[in-house]
């Protein structure tokens, strides 16, 4: 079931057989959850991560003026919050927006692997400088691109982030949000974001509709964003 | 049509957080946003569920202001355009010019 999960590690560094097993024994269970659920609620403590198994999550935070900021989306594979094993209750929500399956990964579970498995320590640590990194870039998004760069970024890294797993190929995935909720994630309207997209498919470089996007220019796309796969740091790692 | 899924969702995880499911089950009236400026015409094809008229006329003007204050960023304000609210049946509900959603000050008109 977590096969995801180990495709993404394999992309960084070597997992050995024992490890794999020592991986495979941190789910304590399976859950589905329906589409538009919060799985984890920000304030409330937790003895468990939650590792994504399929469907699309997200991270967010609301602000009292109703306002809504997507501050990272997960991609199969991803734990949705591994930091919460430090820090024990989050500061935002996590919500579901597809349908999803989901492993419970209990903390006690995770501490048993930092002590007998240093390495796989190691490689959990790069996950959350990851997720960090990915919230710099989402951060020099919404100060410093437009509207156009900010979808064609996002559309640029959702693409390598689940090509890593198997889900894009050929410049085409799956991405089942509507427009409000890309705006929740680039800072910009629904009618902005249906604007946006409408540019970026005038210049050819990009299609969303039905749930799914299809790069047709990849080049371009990238050269709008001004995107670089560095951040996401694809490359294999001796940890 | 596969189009469906994302918006038959019906959407938002926002509604996660704001209403019950029991809420959610209930029929909320879906109004569409559509965009007519200098570009051309840009039909909202999704649409979206707002509690009333008023909260999707409110949409509108942000969205215009939003649209406008990135215009700013590159020197340039086109006020000619408007966003019409309709409904399911194509009706339209409302229609918010460009040019009402903002307060102009130009220099040596004011006393």
């Amino acid at each position: 079931v977590i096969e995801a999960h180990l495709m993404r590690l394999r992309a960084r560094d070597n997992l050995r057989p024992e490890e794999e097993e020592a991986i495979r024994g941190l789910v304590s269970e399976v859950r589905d959850l329906p589409a538009d659920h919060v799985a984890v609620r920000r304030g409330v403590t937790l003895d468990f991560s939650t590792l994504l198994l399929k469907g699309l999550m997200a991270r967010y935070k609301d602000l009292p003026n109703g306002a809504r900021q997507v501050t990272e989306l997960h991609v199969p594979g991803d734990f949705a919050d591994l930091h919460s094993f430090t820090l024990k209750k989050l500061d935002h929500d996590v919500a579901t927006i597809t349908r999803c399956q989901v492993a419970i990964v209990p903390h006690d579970r995770l501490k048993r692997m930092t002590e007998e498995h240093p390495h796989l320590t190691r490689l959990y640590w790069f996950q959350t400088n990851l997720d960090a990194a990915i919230h710099r870039e989402w951060e020099v998004s919404l100060g410093q691109r437009s509207a156009l760069a900010r979808m064609a970024h996002l559309f640029c890294e959702l693409e390598v982030r689940l090509g890593l797993v198997g889900l894009a190929q050929g410049g085409s995935f799956d991405f089942q949000l509507t427009q409000e909720e890309v705006g929740f994630c680039l800072g910009i309207t629904p009618v902005h974001v249906n604007r946006t997209l409408q540019q970026l498919r005038d210049r050819g470089a990009v299609d969303f509709r039905g749930g799914r996007v299809t790069i047709h220019d990849r080049e371009q796309l990238r050269s709008i964003a001004s995107f670089s796969t560095d951040y996401l740091y694809i490359d294999k790692r001796r940890l | 049509m596969a189009k469906g899924r994302s918006a038959g969702r019906g959407g938002l995880f926002r509604a996660a957080r704001t209403r019950s499911a029991q809420e959610r089950s209930r029929a909320v009236p879906r109004y569409y946003l559509n965009l007519f400026n200098s570009v051309g015409p840009l039909r909202d094809e999704e649409g979206h569920e707002y509690p009333d008229l008023e909260s999707a006329r409110q949409a509108a003007l942000s969205s215009v202001r939003s649209i406008l204050s990135e215009e700013v960023l590159k020197g340039r304000l086109d006020l000619k355009g408007r966003i019409e609210v309709s409904d399911g049946d194509g009706a339209i509900c409302a229609i918010v010019p460009f040019a009402e959603a903002i307060s102009l000050r130009l220099p040596g008109r004011d006393t």
